[in-house]
């Protein structure tokens, strides 16, 4: 007991009697729980300790993941060659002259759609007319 | 210190301790023997806790307001359905005599925090600094708490009359 665990009074002690006597179990039901208790705890014994060591790990462990994969991902597709250029544009003389070598993609359209072999474009600065 | 002997101690504590807390047998049979499982494993894969008597009545407090919780989310359902519950075995016999069940009405009737410090310390005769560190409570509440709880507690049990309402 330390200094501060002073006891009650005389009344407090019988008042504390009386109720300890009322709330106890039957000795057959304290002998049950004393039973299961050491059988369901000894139905473990000899299994070795699970020490979940890796447990505080697994958040980090999860986002290092994630980064990599974001990493690889991106990595692969920026690290993709780029394909040759389809197009050129040469300006000679003041004349801009665009060439597509692919020949499935024309460059100029027709008003129907149909694709032309060439034509004009006429670059402008200032107010259209 | 053997862990049998422990055990063999503490069952009929804990009991008693679940029981004044839940109010009802079967319950306090289940706080009691959650606690007392958990303290035997404890016991046996790490070694005795600095304190068995402080580790088992950590565990049942903490079931036993599970347990009522969940009897007092789940009593609107029974009422409605109706449920009828099974024959009382022995103990729940014993534990039906009409003061035991005064007893446990009064005792529901006290603060939670003043109904656990009472049976702590006055009924288990723990210490009040052991008792003030299961409640996370100073020494000086804890006495406050068990002399208000047996204060209250005595006014109820005489006629009935709740002196704080």
């Amino acid at each position: 007991m330390t200094p501060q665990d002073e006891p009650g009074t005389p009344g407090d002690s019988l008042f504390d009697q009386r109720l300890r006597e009322m709330l106890s179990p039957p000795p057959e039901q304290a002998e049950r729980i004393v039973r299961r208790a050491l059988t369901a705890a000894g139905a473990g014994d000899g299994r070795p300790l699970r020490v979940p060591r890796l447990r505080p790990l697994l958040p980090a462990a999860s986002l290092l993941v994630l980064l990599t994969a974001a990493a690889v991902f991106f990595s692969l597709h920026l690290l993709e060659p780029r394909q040759d250029a389809v197009v050129s544009i040469v300006n000679v003389g003041g004349m801009v002259i665009a060439t597509s070598e692919d020949e499935a993609r024309p460059l100029v359209l027709s008003g129907s759609g149909e694709p032309q072999s060439q034509g004009i474009i006429l670059i402008r600065h200032g107010e259209s007319q | 210190m053997d862990l049998d002997d422990t055990v063999r101690d503490l069952a009929p504590r804990l009991l008693r301790f679940s029981l004044g807390q839940t109010g009802d047998a079967s319950l306090a049979e289940e706080a009691a023997q959650e606690a007392l499982t958990a303290l035997v494993q404890r016991w046996r894969r790490q070694g005795p806790p600095e304190c068995p008597d402080a580790f088992a009545f950590a565990i049942a407090r903490r079931r036993a307001f599970r347990l009522n919780l969940k009897r007092r989310l789940l009593e609107p359902l029974q009422v409605l359905f109706d449920r009828h519950t099974p024959e009382p075995n022995p103990e729940e016999q014993a534990a039906s005599r009409a003061d035991l069940r005064r007893l446990t009405a009064a005792l529901r009737r006290l603060a939670p925090g003043d109904r656990e410090a009472l049976l702590l310390v006055g009924v288990e005769g723990m210490e009040l600094s052991r008792g003030a560190e299961i409640l996370g409570v100073s020494l000086s509440a804890i006495k406050m708490r068990v002399h208000r709880a047996r204060k209250r507690l005595a006014r109820i049990l005489e006629d009935g009359h709740d002196p704080a309402g």
